[in-house]
């Protein structure tokens, strides 16, 4: 689906934080940008052009569902918030995660 | 889920979506004190190609529409099996439908659309004789002479060839059959512009009395009866017990007249 290979890993890590970040409440592409930034420390740069890709995939998936809506700021806004679906997934994903980093974490230990 | 099915309101709702982004994003550039300029260029640099993004959304759009038309066709499935009964009564009338439908195209087709197997067939008409003013037997068969005096005068036609058809019975050389064929004149080969796929077709000469005794013979017969030897061109064989010389052979799938008429004879 997507035209860069290599860079598997990382998307399947977006859609993870996108779905973390929309559970919270429904809200727009800018500000989830803002907030991976802002959680993270500055410390995940996003593609931003890459985020809107991903967001209509994770909607087409049926994990994200979308409603326009107008901003503090009084302008219209598409806003995405997780379905039940996209909450199980976030759910499948922060465990395989979890399980990831603690079996690189248990490698890189053992062998120091 | 719902799919704006509409291209044109997708494409607005998807440029009003990143239209926003940049606006967000450039305000607050320019909150933390950036000239409009210089917050553009750097919301920009910071996006990337736009068009590269919304070629990646459009492609998304595409995969949903697939998956969308997959979703139906095995709902469709499902509710399918779910009722034999149903589906099967659908398939028998589509069977029935389509199967009804075949068979008059196919009956319409060899009668009213299926063109003779001749060059220019728009071309060929068929002469009768007509009686005005009398219903019963108001069209009678051409005669002979009518035919040569047409031929000598005409002038609408690129020719004129005549036919009748007639039955004779073959003997000698195995089982004796009764054949259908035509009594034809020298030309109708030519009229009708096939060329013998052995020997040849017949003469002008050979309309005159006592040349007559000249026969083309069909290609099944050929096969059938004398095993497509091609030696039987110059033979002769019996005709209602009168010997014929077999002159040629007409091509494969050559129009013969239907026995049918010959039985009007």
């Amino acid at each position: 689906m997507s035209r860069h290979e290599p860079a598997d890993l990382l998307q399947g890590t977006l859609d993870m934080l996108i779905l973390k970040v929309a559970a919270l409440e429904p809200i727009h592409g800018y500000a989830i940008v803002q907030r991976l930034q802002q959680i993270s420390k500055d410390a995940l740069q996003i593609r931003q052009g890459s985020l809107y890709p991903a967001l209509y995939r994770l909607e087409n998936r049926g994990w994200l569902k979308a409603e326009w809506k107008t901003t503090e700021g009084g302008r219209e806004a598409k806003f995405y918030s997780l379905t039940r679906e996209g909450r199980r997934q976030l759910e499948a994903e922060t465990a395989g995660w979890k399980r990831l980093c603690d079996a690189i974490s248990l490698v890189l230990e053992t062998t120091e | 889920m719902r799919i704006p099915f509409s291209r044109r309101n997708w494409e607005r709702q998807m440029d009003a979506e990143l239209r926003f982004h940049l606006d967000q994003q450039i305000r607050d550039y320019m909150d933390r004190g950036l000239s409009r300029a210089e917050a553009e260029w750097r919301v920009r640099q910071e996006f990337g190609p736009i068009e590269l993004a919304k070629d990646e959304c459009r492609d998304q759009r595409s995969a949903e529409l697939l998956n969308h038309i997959w979703r139906d066709l095995r709902l469709a499935c499902r509710s399918l099996r779910k009722s034999p009964g149903f589906a099967a009564a659908v398939v028998a009338t589509l069977a029935l439908g389509i199967g009804a439908n075949t068979a008059i195209f196919s009956l319409v087709y060899a009668v009213l659309l299926k063109p003779l197997p001749f060059p220019a067939p728009d071309r060929i008409f068929s002469v009768e004789t007509l009686i005005p003013r009398q219903n019963a037997l108001s069209s009678l068969p051409m005669r002979v002479q009518d035919y040569l005096k047409w031929r000598n005068v005409n002038t609408a036609f690129e020719s004129i060839a005549a036919l009748t058809p007639a039955q004779w019975n073959l003997t000698g050389n195995g089982e004796p059959e009764r054949l259908g064929g035509a009594l034809v004149s020298a030309n109708f080969f030519t009229f009708l512009g096939a060329t013998p796929q052995r020997g040849r077709t017949f003469t002008a000469e050979e309309e005159t009395p006592g040349k007559q005794n000249v026969v083309v013979i069909s290609d099944s017969l050929w096969r059938r009866r004398y095993g497509a030897d091609p030696a039987v061109v110059g033979k002769t064989i019996m005709l209602n017990a009168v010997p014929r010389v077999v002159v040629g052979i007409a091509p494969p799938n050559y129009w013969s007249p239907p026995a049918r008429c010959s039985t009007r004879r």
